[in-house]
């Protein structure tokens, strides 16, 4: 009975869940195709017949005007012209009674001309009918329109339109329904966490225990099962008869000391052999009388996971089209930019969740972490139905704030709930699944939300989010209640000494200012602000924004352990901040050579290796750098200020990223943040390996 | 009793329900965004025409709301396409000039008009053919900007044509996208429990196992997967065993010597 064992069963399971979900999605998009094909085909024939006879009148005039049909002159420029305003229609063609070609533009299907001259076709000419029929012909849906000026038939106009016109109109909505996939992929394991797993988990961890516990000779807890599965029947069965030889013990006990304490002396030295096996048997066996069970510390860390999975995900949901929600209810300001006023609402969202995680960590501690956290859920409920009311983009600030504010609170009390429930030895497991929870939702939201956002609109989007906000309220009433207020530990506030001693420290400088700052700055201004509005700008839609902000997120959630394992076991972090950060900034050159979404896509891409490579080696680069710090400081000064920072650079971002747009346009703007980054990763590796003080610490 | 196989079951079920029922939702919104936007650039063939025959009278001299032939030339446009309603020309302070419907003519169009129009007046600057869409309860309409011969906007053209018939092709689709995906989740419904059963049942049956060897039943080891958990099972029946022994031993001990 290891990890192995259930580490098995779970993927196995897991596995047979993601192969279901494949196949439904695969004969879900098959099927639709089909009936995409049968619906739009149609539709794009009658507007194939409008087209067609707009040029028929064209044709007709010239001809009514003495041209003879066979020498008009212009067709060819007529059809260009069809085809620049069209472009599903592939060929086009004019042919004579006998079905002979005398005008053709585009690529013509295989087998159009023997078509043409098809009788069922020059039956068309004689009926004069106009059928809005579409034929498939080598890859091409042709619909055809006789030419009749007065009683004279001339011939007969086709128009072809390309197959794959359908199939373009698919791949789109692949991408999505892959959107899809993955984050119903991402969301099977945290529904198997959330209402399988983490009871398998905690009842295969119970059985373990007892095993083990029992296998020693330690009958002196129960493991109280908490399921009425199958384990739970094992562990009641367990428990029974663990509880039976407890009861056993106790009443041999009883029976023993009585009978010594009432034996005359002769007797008592008889008793002394049999006191001796009971000695024995104690030595042997841990009898209990106690039917407490264990702590189940592993289900109360659970617990948090799925609350803080879905309050998360109701604010990443916004990411990909809160911009472009902003630019639609943005206001004149009076010598402020368009570009900086839509970065207003992020930046205070940002803001306040920066500035505020200090004071509400420590409102958290003293008033519960439950309780905070279902004040956080009601604040955000609240901000996001207002958010999807806003009438202009100052009531849009105020519940942008509101929603931040309910942001910090939960985001704190979450973090304070594990370091409470956590011990030091699980401490670094508890947070890996406060950030998977976190990390889930960046890649689920922003994708799902541009997805709404495109269909469904914006405010109806900020329902969903709202709706989310309120099922993790519902949730939190789940977790367990917080313990009586005496029984909290009141937290110190940061002081400002502190944060001044910090700020003019060179070694702490070097690292929030030219890495953590410059991180966020690039994670925000160009993820959170400039992605969005320049995917809008080109006509691209909020689904591909938040395809894009999807990417990002994977790379993190697949590099970034994978990233620490790797600086933990080498010997200097440093080069993977330098790295990371210099990597980051890279993809933001390729723009010299092209602005395409495809180069923003790879801008994009090096961004999240980078920002994976270069965030795991930065925290722990602050007790190797600042071990002085922490020492006078103490480490929750030193890591809350740093904090701090990087948030403060969250804020920054956007800023920054407007104020460059006003200059240099969004490519400048992109441009100019890698820039930066690249230049501080430069100058951080170079601080880093030729800064004595630096080294002196690591020393 | 809840059983493992029962809860993975319906966390199976629940994924693929939200999926399906997501990448459904995503279909029916394409298709009508799709449709609509191809019956939109129908209605709107007939604006080039309306546009050229607009731009050869001011060729000609003629001043904008003088125009004899436009309400003859919309009217025309109009019959050549079932669906649409009716055909608007109207001036930039939104009062209709030229309507297939002579009562318009002289009103002014809803606000909302004018501000959608209104929008595509600065990127008709680059020389881009941009339109404008308002959707009402009953219709909805499309238009554009009539230019002149040097790119200035001297009015705008809007063409009403029927919601009702936008409405019935996405219903239609809409039900037939639902009719493919209730089947679908009828064949996910039978097929999950199959498919779990299959990868559930070893651990089932080593649970089984398990307990069987706990309480002293005799089991077929073979039945069990995992022989650690066998193992573990009969390690545990035999201390606890030893433990029932010996309080038995000294129980028996204490008796004999009453």
């Amino acid at each position: 009975m290891d990890a192995k064992y259930l580490q098995r069963i779970y993927w196995q399971i897991s596995g047979v869940t993601m192969l279901l979900l494949v196949l439904a999605l695969g004969a879900n998009s098959w099927l639709s195709h089909r009936t995409f094909e049968a619906e739009l085909v149609p539709e794009a024939a009658r507007k194939a017949i409008t087209v067609a006879s707009t040029v028929r009148n064209l044709i007709l005039k010239a001809v009514g005007s003495g041209i003879e049909y066979k020498k008009l002159y212009g067709v060819d420029t007529a059809f260009a012209e069809v085809f620049a305003d069209n472009p599903e229609f592939t060929s086009m063609a004019a042919t004579d009674q006998t079905g002979a070609m005398l005008y053709a533009a585009g690529k013509q299907a295989t087998g159009a001309e023997s078509y043409y001259k098809s009788p069922a076709i020059l039956e068309r000419l004689e009926k004069r009918a106009v059928v809005s029929d579409a034929t498939l012909i080598g890859g091409q849906y042709i619909v055809s329109l006789p030419l009749v000026d007065g009683e004279t038939p001339l011939g007969l106009l086709h128009i072809g339109i390309d197959r794959k016109f359908v199939d373009a109109i698919m791949l789109e909505i692949l991408l999505d329904v892959l959107v899809v996939l993955v984050v119903a992929l991402f969301f099977t394991l945290e529904l198997l966490n959330f209402l399988a797993g983490a009871r398998l988990e905690s009842g295969m961890g119970a059985l373990a225990d007892t095993v083990h516990r029992v296998q020693a000779r330690d009958f002196t807890s129960r493991a109280g099962a908490v399921t009425k599965d199958e384990i739970g029947r094992i562990l009641g069965h367990i428990d029974e008869r663990v509880s039976k030889i407890n009861e056993s013990y106790q009443l041999l006990t009883r029976d023993l000391m009585g009978a010594v304490k009432s034996a005359s002396a002769e007797r008592r030295a008889d008793l002394e052999k049999i006191l001796g096996s009971w000695e024995a048997l104690r030595a042997k066996f841990r009898f209990g009388s106690t039917t407490e069970a264990p702590p189940a510390s592993n289900g109360a860390m659970n617990a948090i996971r799925a609350p803080l999975f879905v309050f998360i995900l109701a604010e990443e949901l916004t990411r990909s089209f809160l911009p472009g929600y902003i630019n639609q209810l943005i206001v004149p300001i009076a010598g402020v930019s368009p570009q900086i006023v839509i970065s207003l609402p992020i930046v205070l969202f940002m803001l306040i969740v920066a500035l505020g995680q200090p004071w509400l960590g420590a409102w958290s501690e003293h008033s519960g972490r439950r309780r905070t956290m279902m004040i956080g859920g009601g604040f955000a409920t609240v901000g996001f139905i207002a958010t999807a009311m806003a009438v202009s983009l100052w009531d849009l600030l105020l519940w942008r704030a509101l929603c931040a504010l309910g942001y910090g609170m939960v985001f704190v009390s979450a973090q304070g709930y594990i370091l409470d429930q956590s011990t030091p030895r699980d401490r670094a497991k508890s947070f890996a699944l406060f950030i998977g929870a976190i990390m889930v939702a960046t890649v689920c939201g922003p994708s799902i939300g541009g997805i709404l956002a495109d269909n469904i609109g914006f405010r109806w989007s900020f329902g969903v989010a709202a709706t989310l906000a309120a099922l993790s309220i519902f949730i939190i009433r789940g977790l367990p209640m917080d313990p009586p207020r005496e029984g909290r530990r009141v937290a110190a506030l940061p002081k400002l000494s502190d944060f001044f001693a910090l700020m003019f420290n060179g070694r702490f400088m070097v690292l929030t200012g030219l890495a953590a700052i410059p991180a966020k700055i690039a994670l925000t201004g160009v993820c959170f602000y400039l992605l969005p509005l320049y995917v809008i700008s080109i006509s691209g839609t909020q689904a591909m924004a938040g395809r894009m902000l999807m990417l990002y997120a994977v790379l993190m959630v697949l590099i970034v352990p994978l990233a620490a394992s790797f600086s933990d076991k080498g010997s200097s972090r440093e080069k993977f901040v330098a790295g990371g950060l210099c990597l980051s900034g890279v993809g933001g050159m390729l723009l010299f050579a092209s602005t395409s979404i495809w180069v923003v896509l790879g801008l994009i891409f090096a961004l999240g290796v980078g920002q994976a490579l270069s965030i795991a080696s930065q925290s722990a680069l602050v007790g190797e750098h600042c071990h002085a710090e922490i020492k006078r400081l103490g480490s929750d000064a030193v890591y809350g200020t740093y904090r701090l920072f990087e948030r403060l650079g969250n804020a920054i971002g956007p800023l920054v990223a407007s104020v460059l747009v006003i200059y240099y346009g969004y490519i400048g703007a992109f441009v100019g943040i890698c820039i930066l980054v690249v230049s501080c990763g430069a100058l951080f590796f170079v601080l880093t390996r030729f800064y004595p003080a630096a080294k002196e610490v690591r020393i | 009793m809840i059983s493992t196989r029962l809860r993975f079951v319906c966390v199976a079920l629940l994924v693929c329900v939200f999926a399906v029922g997501m990448a459904t939702f995503l279909n029916y919104f394409k298709y009508k965004a799709t449709a609509s936007q191809i019956i939109k650039s129908r209605v709107l063939v007939v604006t080039n025409a309306i546009e050229d025959g607009v731009q050869a009278s001011l060729a000609l001299g003629l001043a904008f709301g003088e125009m004899g032939m436009v309400s003859g030339l919309l009217e025309r446009q109009a019959a050549s396409d079932t669906l649409i309603v009716g055909i608007d020309v109207f001036d930039p302070t939104g009062k209709q000039i030229y309507s297939t419907d002579a009562v318009r003519i002289g009103r002014n169009v809803p606000p909302e008009w004018t501000s959608a129009a209104f929008k595509i007046k600065d990127s008709s600057k680059n020389n881009d053919k941009e339109s404008w869409a308002v959707q009402e309860p009953e219709q909805l309409v499309a238009g554009t900007a009539l230019q002149n011969n040097f790119n200035l906007t001297i009015g705008y053209l809007a063409v009403r044509y029927s919601r009702a018939y936008v409405d019935a092709a996405a219903h239609r689709v809409g039900q037939r996208l639902l009719l493919t995906a209730l089947p679908l989740l009828i064949v996910i419904f039978l097929l999950s429990p199959l498919a779990l059963t299959l990868v559930i049942r070893r651990f089932e049956s080593d649970m089984r196992g398990m307990d069987a060897a706990f309480l002293g039943n005799t089991v077929e080891k073979t039945t069990t997967s995992n022989r650690g958990v066998f193992t573990d099972a009969e390690i545990l029946n035999s201390t606890l065993l030893e433990a029932e022994l010996g309080l038995v031993q000294v129980r028996s001990q204490l008796l004999r010597k009453r």
